[in-house]
């Protein structure tokens, strides 16, 4: 493996050092975009309080009568939602952090 | 549905069985009066208790499509001016009448003390209920917490 | 998420009044529970919650905030005493405690979701 100097940091490089260490190189589906990121989490976060309101509503018009799983799923949706608030604030970040950099 | 009126069925509720034990106590004692103010024996007392329900116009209308919740019970105590006395053979009591009769009040103590028993759980019923409208009430202003 | 929230406060609202009004007739079964020929009645709260349900889950659902209108039924198969009457208190006694644990558990789901947007709200990085 050969040590490039260092030098400007460009696009090019970056994706020399991704292929030497992942062994493949940078094409379509491994390219993560930033905005990916937030979104999944988002869209997970979704899925919880979906679930959680649902779970709810069975108990409510008396479909069932699974009070724990009420319960259980709303404390893993909070907990969830701390997750995800998080992955934004690293995200926010990270991005502030790309901007600052000197190119 | 109102917060302020929802207090009000189980009050009545309380007062309905309230007015149903007086009018047990007052039969029991007065089971053995031979003479009142009216010269007669005591006659029974009785509550009668009937839903209070919406009186105005439109409800009244609503009544057909669609029973309306009642408002609670309302009491009256009336009296049964009909009712036969119970008659005891006493031919030597003072007020016996030609065939030797005496009149009873028609009050059955056994009976006035089965109903004391329905009144007194009754009543503690309408308190349940008030207890549960009230928490439910606390539990409402809870949210804003 | 807003519009979702709206919807859900909707859910949350007819819920709490519904089962309000069931504690109303609930009171009301009880107050007249020595008058003659009186009945003992229910509302069809969870008939009206599941049509909702299913109404929100719909394509062009919006919420109404207004109010569920109930039918008022008279319940089956109680027996029914020398007056007339049909109501037996036990049964609206267990009938007034479930009711009483739901209210409290749709309180509480409430004011977990309201807390839910709130954590969204202030935990907000400059």
């Amino acid at each position: 493996m050969a040590i490039n100097p260092v030098g400007a940091i460009s696009p090019q490089s970056i994706e020399q050092l991704y292929k030497d260490y992942k062994g493949e190189s940078i094409n379509q589906s491994n390219r993560i975009q930033f905005g990916q990121v937030l979104n999944n989490a988002l869209e997970t976060m979704n899925t919880h309080v979906n679930t959680t309101q649902e779970t709810l509503e069975n108990i409510i018009s008396g479909k069932s009568d699974d009070l724990h799983q009420y319960i259980i799923e709303s404390e893993k949706t909070s907990a969830n939602l701390q997750l995800t608030l998080q992955v934004r604030n690293k995200v926010v970040d990270a991005y502030n952090e790309i901007m600052r950099m000197q190119v | 549905m109102s917060f302020i009126r929802a207090l009000d069925i189980s009050a009545n509720g309380l007062y309905a069985q309230k007015k149903k034990m007086e009018v047990i106590s007052q039969n029991i004692a007065n089971a053995d009066t031979l003479v009142t103010e009216n010269g007669e024996p005591y006659r029974k007392q009785y509550t009668l208790m009937s839903e209070i329900r919406d009186r105005d116009f439109h409800s009244a209308l609503d009544n057909f499509s669609q029973p309306r919740n009642g408002k609670g019970v309302s009491v009256q105590v009336i009296t049964g001016m009909q009712e036969p006395f119970k008659m005891l053979y006493d031919p030597d009591h003072p007020l016996a009448n030609e065939e030797g009769y005496v009149r009873m009040p028609n009050v059955n103590t056994t009976e006035e003390m089965i109903d004391m028993l329905a009144a007194t759980r009754a009543y503690e019923a309408n308190v349940t209920v008030m207890d549960a409208t009230k928490e439910m009430f606390k539990k409402t202003m809870e949210i804003m917490k | 998420m807003i519009t979702d929230l709206n919807a859900r406060l909707d859910f949350y609202r007819k819920g709490l009044e519904g089962l309000w009004t069931r504690n109303e007739v609930i009171s009301n079964n009880i107050a007249n529970a020595s008058t003659d020929n009186f009945q003992s009645r229910d509302i069809n709260f969870e008939k009206v919650m599941n049509e909702y349900m299913s109404k929100m889950r719909s394509e062009d659902f919006s919420p109404d905030h207004g109010r569920f209108k109930y039918n008022i039924e008279y319940k089956r198969g109680l027996p029914v005493n020398a007056n007339g009457n049909n109501v037996n208190v036990d049964k609206e006694m267990v009938s007034l405690a479930e009711n009483q644990m739901k209210y409290d558990l749709m309180t509480q789901a409430l004011k977990y979701q309201l807390n839910l947007f709130n954590t969204v709200i202030s935990e907000s990085k400059g």
